[in-house]
């Protein structure tokens, strides 16, 4: 049975390209307008993918196994969160493996009387591992080292133009010899402070040195990033118990993800939308060239009838030759909407990879042009009456 | 075999009707060789193709082989088209795109998807016509004898037992028209093949056992 339909499968796709064969240039604009409408499918949805899976393995680079907090409240709210806590919360929530304190103040800082751009800024020595950071000269700061000792950004660095390790930094009414200067770093999301700007001291010092400041933002590193959701509500808990004045408010590179994730999908569906309608055009395209096809056919449909065809043969045969011209046209679409993708992809920096959902639906939308536009031909031709048909010259 | 009882038909041309068959009685027996002649536009094709279940009458009793055919659905009437009957047209009618093979088995074509066994059943018939070696060629490459043995193959190959040929000679010169002729009685001699010959040239009727003459829709027995 599988075996009489594959031949007789192959035999009307014969027939169809045989037929197409004979009309290569009316075949050649059928296809065209598919080849377009197919390519411009892929090339959106491939497009759209590579852009989305750029943004996540951005967003990965920075580690799924961070959560950023920022406390939002009064001074006198926000200062109940104290390292101690901190600490505390560490030992008591075993997934916890680092945390990273973050306090701010604001005072002008200068550098031999230059003005220097900086964001002066309190942490201890897990912000290190936590915000992957590196040491271009001199050495970061241990838990023991006094106010008086800081570290300094690329970009202060860059604006002091003379190296700063050993140097002295102006801040407020007050010194701090640099003990070292940062490699510059990549921005992250989950670190709310631009630290190519930073002048960076120990956290303990820092906040015995501004009693006005508090950590305002903490950044927990987990050793096991799927913890991230069931970490993150403990800490909502655990905070709204002891310091129920503060707001707290999350941010995870698992939710920012699947955000992400969620938003791109409803643009590759937008984009697709958009891309549908140049291959609708393209459909209508084979739909114009198959009722022209049968126009000049009919005497070929009345011999088949005359000499047995039945109703649904001749319906077969069209629509098989309709859909032969979708599928070519989607093959080459497919084509160049990858080719056209990877060339974007390695222009822009996407990463570059073989993406099957595109490649799939471009074929089986082709396929769905084919049957849904060369069906009402298909139909028409096989309703013709034999002699009317036989007649025509 | 054939009987027609009755048969008229009319189009309805500018909000009138234009009458083409007019109460035609006529009926053949298996193995008969007859010839209808009339002039141009007298309604012998529109009477082959009603016989050829191509067509249907205004009114009227159609039956073959004792079955009235108005009872036939499309299908059957598909399935007695290609088993029963064959058809010669007047400009060959073959497929410009196929091969001759192709032309050939057309008819086989709707009984099977094998296409090796089409090919030689298609081979086996075209040298019956006397053409051996045209199997991969296209019809354009034959002359008008030759296209036209070709359409006769494929009338033959699905064997049946009645052949309607519209003006068979039509476009052919008079000596290939004469051996086509002669092809066709030795056909129904030896076959016993039913063949109903249209044709306007009394030279071509006179190969039949019966002449038929239509006139304005008319149809009579020569001799009656």
């Amino acid at each position: 049975m599988l075996t009489l339909w594959i031949q007789s499968i192959s035999v009307l796709l014969d027939q169809a390209r045989i037929n197409i064969q004979a009309h290569k240039m009316r075949a050649f604009l059928a296809v065209l307008g598919v080849w377009i409408g197919s390519a411009s499918v892929v090339a959106l949805l491939y497009c759209s993918q590579l852009a989305t899976l750029s943004v996540v393995n951005k967003l990965s680079e920075l580690g799924t196994n961070l959560i950023s907090l920022s406390l939002l409240g009064s001074n006198d709210s926000v200062k109940r969160v104290t390292p101690g806590v901190l600490i505390d919360l560490q030992e008591t929530i075993p997934d916890i493996k680092h945390v990273a304190p973050i306090a701010f103040s604001y005072e002008p800082t200068s550098f031999h009387g230059q003005r220097l751009d900086a964001h002066i800024i309190g942490s201890t020595t897990t912000l290190y591992s936590i915000a992957h950071l590196r040491m271009h000269s001199g050495r970061f700061f241990t838990p023991w080292d006094e106010v008086e000792y800081c570290i300094v950004g690329a970009e202060l660095q860059k604006q002091a133009a003379i190296p700063l390790v050993g140097s002295q930094i102006q801040y407020g009414n007050h010194y701090c010899t640099v003990l070292g200067v940062l490699a510059p770093t990549q921005s992250n999301f989950f670190i709310p402070v631009e630290l190519d700007r930073a002048l960076l001291f120990p956290l303990a010092s820092f906040l015995q040195h501004n009693p006005s400041s508090g950590v305002r933002d903490v950044v927990f590193s987990l050793g096991d990033s799927t913890a991230v959701e069931r970490v993150e509500q403990t800490l909502k808990n655990r905070l709204a118990v002891l310091a129920p004045q503060t707001k707290t408010y999350f941010r995870n590179p698992k939710t920012l993800i699947e955000k992400v994730v969620e938003q791109k999908q409803q643009l590759t569906i937008l984009l697709a939308i958009i891309g549908s309608i140049s291959l609708l055009v393209g459909g209508i395209g084979i739909m114009n060239i198959m009722l022209v096809s049968i126009v000049e056919r009919k005497r070929e449909i009345g011999i088949r009838l005359a000499v047995g065809a039945h109703v649904h043969d001749i319906r077969w045969m069209f629509l098989v030759e309709a859909v032969l011209l979708s599928v070519c046209g989607g093959v080459l679409g497919i084509l160049s909407g990858v080719g056209i993708s990877i060339t974007i992809a390695h222009f822009v920096s996407w990463p570059i990879v073989w993406l099957f959902m595109p490649i799939l639906l471009g074929f089986f939308v082709s396929v769905a042009v084919g049957v849904f536009f060369g069906y009402w031909p298909a139909h028409l031709a096989s309703s013709l009456n034999p002699v009317d048909a036989l007649r025509m010259e | 075999m054939i009987k027609l009882t009755n048969i008229s038909k009319s189009y309805i041309v500018g909000g009138g009707e234009v009458p083409v068959l007019r109460a035609i009685n006529f009926s053949i027996d298996s193995g008969d060789l007859v010839a209808i002649v009339g002039a141009s536009g007298s309604g012998k094709s529109t009477l082959m193709h009603i016989m050829g279940l191509l067509d249907t009458p205004t009114s009227g009793d159609y039956t073959l082989d004792g079955t009235p055919v108005n009872t036939y659905g499309p299908d059957e009437l598909a399935r007695v088209r290609n088993r029963d009957i064959g058809f010669i047209f007047q400009n060959f009618a073959l497929l410009p795109q196929y091969p001759v093979w192709y032309n050939v088995g057309l008819p086989l074509h709707y009984r099977t998807s094998d296409l090796a066994f089409i090919k030689s059943r298609a081979q086996e018939y075209l040298a019956r016509v006397g053409l051996p070696d045209v199997a991969n060629r296209y019809p354009h490459a034959l002359s008008g004898g030759q296209q036209q043995r070709v359409a006769c193959a494929r009338a033959l190959i699905a064997e049946p037992r009645i052949i309607l040929a519209d003006e068979p000679t039509g476009a052919l010169d008079s000596q290939t028209s004469t051996e086509f002729m002669q092809f066709l009685q030795t056909l129904n001699v030896e076959q016993q093949t039913t063949i109903v010959i249209i044709t306007h040239d009394s030279a071509i009727a006179a190969y039949a056992q019966q002449i038929w003459r239509m006139v304005d829709g008319v149809l009579s027995q020569d001799g009656q």
